[in-house]
């Protein structure tokens, strides 16, 4: 493996006018498989525009495959980039709209035909790529996307957000197809905003808010960090009020009150130990008896992380 | 070569719209009617036959090469940029090695063939209903301006649009109008700068237009009396300076579809 590292960022700043997008991040990462995750708003689309030469920095320099990746033809040829939005043109068929783009790259029209054939195949368009895009769903053009994005067979692939809008088989479809492409030894980033959806991916995960690099690590220590949070959660049951005090005189939970809602008795408990309090709910339902209608957190959990980790580095937590 | 080639070709399909082609009909039906209208006017054949040439060569310059092959540039090239940021496709051509620069020139090959076939058809169709002496002198003094015309007026139209691509077609008519009418018409050295003067002189030297008028003091300001090569060098030259202008400030330039609200 190349020991040139996949990815440079010396204080890169980027400021939209008097809009912060990314703010002196300074990283490297060697080649290999990351997953980029955040928020929405957090600055992964500035941080990859920044990657594929679409954004000059407002401060630093960034380096791509040992590369300045603004205006960079020799390293246009070596990244296949799929963006977050469509922007596909929908009157042509995706076989033609592939196609064009790998001619665009300098491969003859009959080369490009067949590798936008063999592409589209790949990611599980072989029955629609005949039809004008206009008329594909939304699943279709993220094939599609994904399709251009690998049919020149790049050294780095950068993913915006490539599972949005595919459904469970789609996703399992596209998750293969990149796994197989990064046991191939190519390297990957994918920026998304749902953890688990490039955990099958990689294990390696970058963590950006408020357009700052908060916090790096693999698929365990980014659930650790979830678990590590104070975590709002919700339990609807049969014994609404023994619940909230068993957690409490357990030390499973750092505040416990019981809401009335229309549906009955709601216990909402707020705890840095979810994993410990799911084990003994289990337990409980197991043992005891407890009856658990419903379950879940109050918000997002990724969301919440990432408010804690902005806590945490503005001093406040 | 296989990018522009895939450009100009894809370019070409995409603007084989409706739309487009009814535009087309139109500039290439404009010169014919106008020309058809003109010999209606009651009295215009008793016009003496010495001056039927000039008439008929200014007239079908204005038509053919001002207003034809302008118009038909303007809608290609100047929204050039302009329509792959609305839908957001730019990152896509952005993103291929040279993918602006084939992106750029194959839209500008794109709208000179489309504003030269229009501007083509529009003179060799009017040029029919003329009663001038030499039509084929005029009909291939028109067709070689409407060439240059569109070489010069894409590259102009192409800078307009990438420096301002939401306002691109209205910032081409405001130069149309104050550069190439206003600017292109005051006596002075600022009009030598305009496509314009060059198209004026070339057609001076290449119609057959009444004597009075060549020798007549008054002309020299918006005629130039160089050679045709000169004028023809001037243009290519123009055209060439406003194309790379164009390709250097799109690479300059951060065309992205990132907004504050999807940072």
């Amino acid at each position: 493996m190349s020991t040139t590292p996949m990815i440079q960022f010396e204080s890169v700043t980027k400021l939209y006018g008097r809009v912060l997008g990314v703010n002196d991040i300074t990283l490297e990462l060697p080649p290999g498989a990351y997953g980029l995750l955040g928020p929405n708003g957090a600055g992964k689309s500035t941080l990859l525009n920044l990657l594929t030469g679409q954004l000059l920095p407002t401060r630093g320099t960034v380096k791509v495959l040992g590369m300045n990746p603004r205006n960079n033809p020799i390293l246009m040829r070596r990244i296949g980039f799929c963006p977050g939005f469509e922007g596909m043109y929908s009157s042509i068929t995706g076989v033609d709209w592939v196609a064009y783009l790998l001619e665009m790259h300098g491969y003859s029209a009959v080369e490009s035909r067949q590798r936008a054939t063999r592409f589209l195949e790949m990611t599980g368009m072989h029955k629609g790529m005949h039809r004008p895009i206009s008329t594909y769903s939304r699943g279709m053009r993220q094939r599609t996307k994904l399709a251009q994005a690998i049919a020149h067979e790049p050294d780095l692939l950068i993913l915006d957000e490539p599972l949005s809008g595919l459904d469970p088989i789609g996703r399992s479809e596209i998750t293969n197809v990149l796994r197989s492409w990064i046991d191939k030894g190519r390297s990957v980033i994918i920026a998304t905003h749902v953890l688990h959806e490039v955990e099958a991916l990689t294990q390696s995960f970058l963590l950006i808010s408020g357009g700052r690099v908060l916090a790096s690590g693999t698929a365990t220590e980014v659930h650790e960090l979830l678990f590590k949070v104070p975590l709002e959660i919700q339990i609807r049951c049969s014994e609404s009020r023994q619940l909230a005090a068993r957690v409490l005189h357990d030390n499973l939970a750092d505040a416990a009150r019981v809401a009335s809602t229309s549906q009955g008795d709601m216990v909402v408990l707020t705890t840095q130990n979810a994993s410990q309090l799911s084990r003994q709910l289990a337990a409980w339902v197991r043992d005891d008896g407890l009856q658990i209608q419903e379950m879940r957190t109050a918000d997002d959990s990724l969301q919440s992380l990432f408010n804690s980790l902005m806590k945490i580095h503005r001093g406040e937590l | 070569m296989n990018a522009l080639r895939a450009v100009f070709l894809h370019e070409w399909k995409r603007s084989m719209t409706a739309g487009r082609i009814a535009w087309w009909l139109v500039m290439a039906a404009f010169p014919p009617a106008i020309t058809v209208l003109i010999r209606t006017i009651p009295n215009f054949e008793r016009m003496p036959t010495e001056d039927l040439n000039t008439f008929w060569s200014i007239m079908l310059y204005v038509l053919i090469p001002c207003v034809c092959s302008a118009l038909g540039v303007l809608l290609t090239a100047g929204p050039a940029v302009a329509t792959e940021l609305e839908q957001r496709s730019w990152v896509y051509m952005a993103t291929r090695p040279n993918g602006i620069f084939w992106l750029l020139i194959g839209k500008y090959l794109v709208a000179v063939t489309w504003g030269v076939t229009a501007a083509w058809a529009g003179a060799a169709s009017a040029i029919v209903f003329t009663n001038a002496p030499s039509p084929f002198q005029i009909w291939f003094a028109l067709s070689a301006l409407s060439l240059l015309a569109c070489f010069s007026y894409s590259a102009v139209f192409l800078l307009v649009g990438v420096i301002s691509p939401k306002r691109a077609m209205v910032f081409c008519v405001m130069y149309t109008g104050f550069v190439e009418i206003v600017l292109g018409l005051i006596p002075a050295l600022i009009n030598r700068l305009t496509v314009q003067f060059r198209l004026r002189s070339l057609l001076v030297q290449w119609v057959p237009l009444n004597e009075k008028i060549r020798k007549d003091a008054s002309f020299s300001y918006v005629f130039g009396e160089d050679s045709a090569a000169l004028h023809i060098l001037w243009l290519l030259a123009l055209a060439a300076v406003f194309l790379i202008a164009a390709i250097v400030i799109a690479y300059r330039k951060e065309f992205t579809t990132a907004t504050e609200g999807d940072l």
